[in-house]
C-alpha cells in the first residue's frame, strides 16, 4: 500500500486560510476536518466556515475526511444531525469518516453512506506518556478487530495512533505527527477565560471558541506540552518518525502554534 | 441510593463497621477493591496494569485474591465488587483474568467493575454483577445501550455528566443499575480518555502540567487585559478546581433519579481519612430520604467537612447546577 498523507485541520478550521499555504497541507490528499475532542467546537462551528473549508479542499483537488467527536448526552441529538447534514451536503467530498465513539461506530452504518470508517484517536485506550518513554502507544486494538476487519461486529477501515509501532493488524494505520494527544475533559480551561467563576468550566451554554486564539504550553523533564482546546498533546521528540504506518496525518495546530512549541 | 465505599484493609472494614451513621452495611453500603497480584507482573510485565491503580501498588490495592477473600469474609454480607478496570487489555491478558475472575466468584466477590468492554461476558459466565467502569466512557445514551448490549448489569457514569444528562440516559436505558461519584478526588480530565499514566513517580498528568514551566500563548500574550483574564482563569483552573470534589448537595436529585450507588473515591486514602466524610454522607443519605424537594434538603442537610474552604462557586462540586444553575 502506498502511503497516503493527511493534514488535519481539526479543532482549528477557522484557520484554513494560514494553513491551506503550508508544506504538509499541499503535499496531502486528505483534510481532516471537525474535532476529534469537542463536541462544543463540531456544534459551534458557524455553516459559513465549514462551507469555506470544503470550497477550499475542493478547490485544491483534495478530499475531506470527516472527524466526530465523542458527543456527550446534551449533545448527542445536534451531533448525529450535523454529521447526516454535513454527509448529505458534501456526499462526494466527504470521503471518509473518523469516530471516536464506540456506539458512534456501531450506529455509522446507518449514516455513513457506506464511506469508510476509521476508529479514531480516543478508540484506543492505550497508555501513551512521553514522561514514561516506554509506555508509547502500540497497536493494541488490532487485537479486538477480526481478520475480515470488523470491530464490535462493523467494518472498520483502519485505526488511528500517536506514534509510530511495528505491530500490525488487519486493517490499515494512520500515525499522528507532531503532536500525540495525551489526555482531555469536558472541564475546558481555554474555553472559560472570559466567563465569570460560577460559569467557568462546564460550558453549559455552548462554547464561542476561544481556542481560536488561546493555548497553554507547558515544559517540564525535557517534554514540551501543548493545551489546545480541551486536549492536551505532548510534542514529538525531534527524530521520530512514522514508521511503516499506511498514513500519515500532519496535525494543522502544529503550525498554528509553531512559534510558541 | 448505597454508598459504594472503597477498603484496602481489615482496618478500613473495621473503622466502617464503628460507623453508627452507616446503619446495617448490608443494606446502605457496598464495597469495592483491587488487588496487586505477582503472577501478573510475571507474565505481562510490572509495568502492566490490572487495574487503574495498580502503579500504585500496596497503597490502593490488596496483596493477592487470598486477602481479597479474606476481607469478603469479613465484609459479612456486604456486597463486594473488584475492580479489573484497565482499559486495555491484550487478547492473553483477557484470557488470563477469566481465570482470575473465576478464582474471584469462587472467594465470594459480587461483581467486578470492568473497563473493558469485552470482559462483561466472561463476569457473567462466572456468576459475577459485571461493571462498566468509567473508563469505559459512558458519555450518551448510545454508550450506555452499547455496554447493556454487551452485558454489562451497572454502568458507572462519568464525573463530568450534568444530572441532566445522567436523568435523560437513565430514562432511554432504563433496565441498567446506575452508580455515580460523589465524594472526593475530583477530576479534571476525563477518566476514559486520559491516557497518561497515574502513578506515584510523576503523578496525574493534570498535576504534573500544575507543576511544569508554562506560558499562556496566543491572545493572551497580546494586551495585559487579555493575559489578566487568561492568568486569573489559569489560576482558577490549576490551583481551585475539583481539589476536593464534593456531591452532598446533589444527594437528593440522584436519590430521586433513582441511582443505585454513589460513589466514594479514595482506594489510596485508607479508612481513617474517609471516616468523617462517610458519616457526613450516611447522614444527608437519611435526611434526603425524608425531603420532599431539592430545597428542602438543602436546608437540613448536613454541610461536608472543610465546607469553608471548599465549598466555593462551584469550584469543587461534582454537580454545581444543584446551586448555580
Amino acid at each position: 500500500m502506498t502511503r497516503q498523507y493527511a493534514y488535519s485541520i481539526c479543532d482549528m478550521m477557522d484557520r484554513i486560510g494560514p494553513a491551506s499555504v503550508q508544506e504538509e497541507f499541499r503535499k496531502a490528499g486528505l483534510i481532516y476536518i471537525g474535532s476529534y475532542f469537542c463536541d462544543l467546537y463540531f456544534l459551534s462551528v458557524p455553516e459559513k466556515v465549514w462551507e469555506a473549508v470544503l470550497e477550499e479542499i475542493s478547490g485544491q483537488n483534495k478530499n475531506a475526511v470527516l472527524v466526530v467527536p465523542v458527543p456527550s448526552q446534551r449533545n448527542l441529538d445536534a451531533v448525529k444531525e450535523k454529521v447526516r447534514h454535513l454527509l448529505k451536503s458534501w456526499p462526494e467530498l466527504i470521503a471518509e469518516l473518523v469516530v471516536n465513539d464506540p456506539a458512534f461506530l456501531l450506529s455509522s452504518g446507518e449514516w455513513g453512506g457506506g464511506r469508510d470508517v476509521w476508529c479514531g484517536r480516543l478508540f484506543s485506550k492505550e497508555i501513551r506518556d512521553p514522561r514514561y518513554p516506554h509506555f508509547r502507544q502500540n497497536d493494541r486494538i488490532s487485537g479486538h478487530i477480526s481478520e475480515d476487519g470488523t470491530l464490535l461486529g462493523t467494518k472498520v477501515a483502519g485505526y488511528e495512533k500517536e506514534m509510530y509501532s511495528d505491530g500490525r493488524g488487519s486493517v490499515s494505520a494512520a500515525v499522528h505527527v507532531p503532536l500525540s494527544y495525551i489526555s482531555m475533559g469536558r472541564h475546558c480551561e481555554i474555553g472559560s477565560i472570559r466567563r465569570t467563576v460560577t460559569e467557568k468550566f462546564r460550558l453549559w451554554d455552548g462554547c464561542s471558541r476561544p481556542c481560536r486564539e488561546n493555548w497553554n504550553v507547558y515544559r517540564n523533564g525535557g517534554v514540551t506540552f501543548l493545551k489546545f482546546g480541551r486536549a492536551v498533546y505532548a510534542l514529538q521528540k525531534h527524530g521520530e518518525d512514522a514508521g511503516s504506518a499506511d498514513r500519515v496525518i500532519y496535525d494543522g495546530i502544529a503550525d498554528l502554534v509553531r512559534e510558541d512549541i | 441510593m448505597r454508598l459504594l465505599v472503597p477498603v484496602n484493609s481489615g482496618e478500613d472494614l473495621k473503622i466502617l463497621k464503628k460507623l453508627k451513621e452507616a446503619g446495617d452495611l448490608r443494606e446502605t453500603t457496598e464495597l469495592y477493591m483491587g488487588f496487586d497480584l505477582p503472577e501478573w507482573y510475571e507474565r505481562f510485565g510490572p509495568d502492566e496494569d490490572l487495574n487503574r491503580m495498580s502503579a500504585f501498588r500496596k497503597e490502593a490495592n490488596l496483596s493477592g485474591i487470598e486477602q481479597v477473600s479474606e476481607l469478603i469474609r469479613a465484609a459479612s454480607g456486604i456486597d463486594v465488587y473488584i475492580t479489573l478496570n484497565g482499559a486495555d487489555y491484550t487478547p492473553e491478558e483477557e484470557e488470563f483474568l477469566d481465570e482470575v475472575m473465576a478464582q474471584l466468584a469462587d472467594a465470594g466477590a459480587f461483581g467486578v467493575i470492568l473497563g473493558d468492554l469485552f470482559l462483561a461476558e466472561t463476569a457473567i459466565r462466572h456468576g459475577l454483577k459485571p461493571v462498566a467502569s468509567t473508563m469505559t466512557g459512558i458519555y450518551n445514551k448510545d454508550m450506555a445501550r452499547l455496554c447493556v448490549d454487551m452485558g454489562f448489569q451497572r454502568l458507572i457514569l462519568p464525573r463530568d455528566l450534568t444530572l441532566e444528562e445522567i436523568k435523560e440516559i437513565m430514562e432511554a436505558v432504563p433496565e441498567a443499575e446506575y452508580e455515580c461519584f460523589l465524594m472526593r478526588n475530583g477530576c479534571r480530565y476525563s477518566d476514559s480518555n486520559c491516557l497518561a499514566r497515574h502513578s506515584s513517580q510523576y503523578g496525574a498528568i493534570c498535576t504534573y502540567l500544575d507543576r511544569s514551566q508554562y506560558s499562556l500563548c496566543g491572545k493572551a500574550a497580546e494586551s495585559f487585559t487579555e493575559h489578566d483574564a487568561s492568568l486569573y482563569n489559569h489560576h482558577l483552573f490549576a490551583s481551585a478546581y475539583q481539589k476536593a470534589a464534593c456531591g452532598m448537595c446533589a444527594l437528593w436529585d440522584l436519590q430521586s433519579l433513582g441511582v443505585t450507588a454513589g460513589k466514594v473515591v479514595g482506594r489510596a486514602d485508607g479508612g481513617r481519612s474517609l471516616l468523617s466524610d462517610l458519616s457526613d454522607l450516611f447522614y444527608d443519605l437519611k435526611i434526603a430520604g425524608r425531603c420532599g424537594s431539592r430545597q428542602e434538603y438543602l436546608e437540613k442537610m448536613r454541610m461536608p467537612r472543610h465546607y469553608d474552604s471548599i465549598c466555593y462557586q462551584g469550584l469543587n462540586c461534582y454537580y454545581p447546577e444543584v446551586r448555580y444553575r
